[in-house]
């Protein structure tokens, strides 16, 4: 008993003196633990260096990837550098997750009300106008509670062979080869940054790089020029009746790599699949909520397809162009698990052999119907083939290119970029990123759970040093955690300036030495 | 009396085996991280009813007792499960990536031994001339250099510079050949496609090159120096009295009795090469088990890591079974 007293009080002296010991009188040092992932290691010394210049002591720690976001999620620790990926074009795949109270992704745990209300309006409403003004007072409240250090977004660098004619990188990061052309051969060989693409099944995927090979051999309803706009593909037209039912036209003549005609009804199963529970061989699609409220589809006539929703979706259209259309007849018949083997669209090319983690070979599928009449060329590729070779080694990715044996690579790190700049036959391809990269901080524990702090350290980082350091110009700074290719993006909304004096005036107001 | 104790030998590995299974099973569920998180990544919208529908898929919404009984009895049966992240059957994909594995480590260990052994034989032949100098810092330096610096080395050097080989793959997609065996170059000759052959002959040496050359390094240094024992023997220098000649003594006598604690060697890098070799397999491109099973490590893909875990385990035992059978050959005194 007296025992278990005496440390007690042994344990709370330690404590005390832990808190106050250093500090002497009223002022704490800020301290903190900054965590992140390797990669990103460069960044977060410099970030540290500035916060140590002002008496913050800052701890870089590295982690892997996941079991640093599982701790994140469990709320055990304080800062760290984050990213989040967006395929919409529209704070819904990003901002609302990030932000909204209890969200998927929100790792800082900030909570507002009002935000959370906005965030809602802004993805469901119908006028655009009122979205809009939505987003932007999300924004001015964001920059006002500062839940994160703002960072900054990257350059997509690709690299290409001189003889890759009327090819761009798309900001969806999705490599179209319909379009190419190649001024010697007729085969493009793509050096893919990853081990292995998950599937060849369209509804079992959610990452982007499965989608870049699957969208050579599927098509979509619409699609996507190389920034954000959206075009028909499949459809011939589409109407919207009421701000939940859209009517989609089929375009006619379109067949798949089989033979069989597209219809409705494969549209219709294409979607079915996705929504319904344990639709694709007894497992269900991890895709399900890309389509939000989509409620029901369904045949309305020999070439018309209606989506239902439950309520307002803006960005339904958006949504669509991550949806390839598969053929039931051929599904049916073989079986899902089959089909992810040999899969089977109505796209330019059509699979011809090879494997998810080694090389997968496309050749031309010379009956295809053209594709997006609003993307010319309109037509069968002029490409014979495609080769997309898995290659996860940046330095391999770059001497393949120089070697000839691969005509366009995937993200070129920017260390390599100068390697590829100097050789006349090869060139850097760069196009805006569409994923956000700042700090987030625990804004549900001290000391981030003050205002003021969180605000100081955004005024105490140099990010246009740091990013000119670093990434060498290949990254742009955020005023938060919109994107600028993003709807209701505010340009005015202003980013934190680097300002010492104002961090340093804040970090005082909250209790805080500084130097 | 062999055969009983060789079949008590493949008895005991079922134990270990089990042991294996429930460890591996243990381990990767004390790992940080969500699998079906892992699936959604980091982006884009998710909702709660995902997260749950994909729990249910992979069994993961059931007891943790259940999970291990349920992998217990499918592994009994052969089956190891589905990927979390492919959804294919883990068995199939092991299938897929073990003969790049394969192929690449037993290359590698050719290209080792055929250099290895005569330079071990002939340093210690003739100690402390140039020939062994320049030999063993060769070894020293083959041990020292990490094979990602090697390996990016050669591609630029032999690959990007002289054109020689090519950067990284298996086979050039011009050449179609239907996997059999999925080893390529068995695959080739069973379809007598001699362009195949060559073609999967020079994708292989780089990688297999850079892949051998710690193992080369370090039998040739135990091939020297067993070489060095062996030549002070007495057997030896009865040999040489009753006036055979140098060459068969030393190559006939002298390496023979060498060569077992460089098997001992050989059968325990083996069993690690056989393992895949993340960095290797990366930088060349080479879609062996090193690649997919950190792949799923990162992944937390349960299944892809255990079923891998337990192939390895397997490779293990049966490496060691073979080094003992190889003892037995070259020593006849050696018993089971």
């Amino acid at each position: 008993m007296h025992r278990q007293r005496l440390t007690a009080a042994v344990a709370v002296a330690v404590l005390a003196l832990g808190i106050w010991a250093p500090a002497g009188a009223q002022e704490r040092t800020l301290a903190f633990a900054l965590d992140t992932e390797a990669f990103r290691r460069p960044e977060a010394e410099a970030v540290a260096d500035n916060l140590r210049a002002l008496g913050i002591q800052t701890e870089v720690r590295v982690w892997e990837r996941t079991s640093l976001i599982a701790r994140i999620q469990a709320g055990e620790r304080q800062a760290y550098l984050t990213d989040w990926g967006s395929a919409f074009f529209d704070p819904y795949d990003l901002a609302e997750p990030k932000f909204t109270t209890g969200g998927r992704g929100n790792y800082s745990f900030y909570t507002n009300k009002e935000v959370d209300e906005l965030l809602v309006a802004g993805s469901t409403g119908i006028d655009n106008a009122r979205r809009r003004d939505a987003y932007f007072r999300v924004q001015e409240i964001l920059f006002r509670e500062a839940p994160w250090v703002f960072g900054y977004f990257r350059q997509d660098t690709h690299g290409a062979s001189a003889l890759v004619e009327n090819w761009e990188p798309a900001m969806d990061s999705r490599i179209n080869l319909h379009d190419v052309r190649l001024a010697r051969g007729g085969v493009v060989a793509v050096g893919m940054n990853t081990n292995a693409i998950v599937t060849f099944d369209p509804a079992m995927f959610r990452d982007r790089k499965t989608e870049t090979v699957l969208r050579n051999i599927f098509d979509g309803l619409v699609t996507r020029t190389t920034r954000d706009k959206v075009v028909l593909e499949l459809a011939a037209a589409m109407r919207q009746p009421s701000p939940t039912v859209y009517e989609f036209t089929l375009r006619p003549g379109v067949v798949f790599h089989n033979g069989d005609a597209m219809t409705a009804d494969d549209v219709v199963f294409t979607f079915e699949r996705i929504i319904k529970e344990g639709a694709v061989g007894g497992q269900s699609s991890p895709r399900r909520a890309l389509l939000g409220p989509l409620d029901r589809v369904e045949r309305v006539g020999d070439n018309v397809i209606r989506f239902t929703l439950a309520r307002p979706f803006p960005v339904f259209l958006q949504a669509l162009v991550h949806f390839q259309i598969v053929p039931r007849r051929y599904i049916q018949a073989v079986g899902d698990r089959a089909f992810a083997e040999r899969p089977v669209g109505t796209g330019p090319f059509k699979y011809l052999a090879g494997r998810v983690d080694s090389q997968i070979v496309l050749e031309r599928f010379e009956p295809y119907y053209g594709g997006a009449p609003e993307l010319p060329p309109v037509g069968p590729a002029s490409l014979r083939g495609v080769v997309f070779r898995m290659m996860p080694e940046p330095a391999t990715r770059v001497a393949a290119l120089r070697a000839g044996e691969v005509h366009i690579i995937e993200d070129v790190p920017v260390d390599l970029i100068g390697e590829l700049e100097r050789d006349p036959r090869t060139a850097v391809r760069a196009t805006q990123g569409t994923r956000v990269f700042g700090i987030e901080l625990n804004n549900a524990r001290p000391p981030f759970n003050d205002v003021k702090v969180r605000q100081a350290l955004n005024y105490a980082v140099n990010w246009e040093a740091i990013l000119r350091a670093v990434y060498r110009g290949y990254a742009t700074r955020l005023s938060t955690a919109f994107l600028p290719s993003g709807f209701g993006y505010n340009p005015r909304q202003q980013a934190y300036p680097y300002d010492v004096a104002r961090a340093r005036a804040l970090l005082r107001e909250a209790g805080y030495a500084v130097r | 009396m062999r055969a009983v104790v060789l079949a008590r030998r493949v008895l005991t590995t079922i134990p270990i085996m089990f042991g294996v299974a429930v460890i591996v099973f243990v381990v990767m569920r004390m790992l940080p991280g969500d699998p079906v998180d892992i699936i959604l990544g980091q982006a884009g919208a998710a909702s709660q009813q995902d997260l749950n529908r994909l729990r249910q898929d992979f069994y993961l919404d059931r007891p943790l007792g259940e999970q291990l009984l349920r992998f217990i009895a499918g592994a009994a049966r052969g089956d190891l499960g589905m990927s979390f992240a492919r959804r294919r059957p883990v068995f199939a994909m092991l299938v897929e990536a073990l003969p790049a594995t394969v192929e690449l480590a037993l290359a590698a260990t050719l290209i080792a031994l055929a250099v290895a052994i005569p330079v071990g034989v002939l340093s210690a032949v003739y100690q402390r001339s140039w020939l062994d100098r320049l030999a063993m810092g060769g070894a020293f330096l083959g041990i020292s250099m990490p094979a990602f610096w090697l390996g990016i080395v050669a591609i630029m050097v032999f690959a990007v510079q002289l054109g020689w080989f090519p950067t990284s793959g298996r086979l050039s997609h011009e050449v179609l050949l239907a996997p059999t065996t999925g080893f390529v170059l068995v695959d080739s000759v069973l379809a007598r496609n001699w362009a195949a052959l060559a073609d999967g002959l020079r994708h292989l040496v780089l990688p297999a090159a850079v892949l051998g050359a710690g193992l080369l390094a370090i039998v040739a240094r135990v091939m020297r120096s067993s070489m060095l024992e062996v030549l002070r023997e007495q057997y030896v220098t009865t040999a040489r009295s009753k006036g055979l000649a140098g060459r068969l003594v030393i190559w006939r006598h002298a390496m023979r009795n060498a060569l077992i604690p460089t098997v001992t060697v050989v059968g325990l890098q083996l069993g690690v090469l056989l393992g895949g070799n993340m960095i290797v397999e990366t930088v060349f491109g080479w879609p062996g088990m090193g690649r997919l099973v950190v792949e799923a490590i990162f992944n937390r893909d349960y299944p892809v890591v255990q079923g891998a875990v337990m192939l390895y385990a397997m490779t293990f035992v049966l490496a060691n079974l073979a080094v003992d059978l190889c003892y037995i050959y070259l020593d006849p005194r050696i018993a089971l």
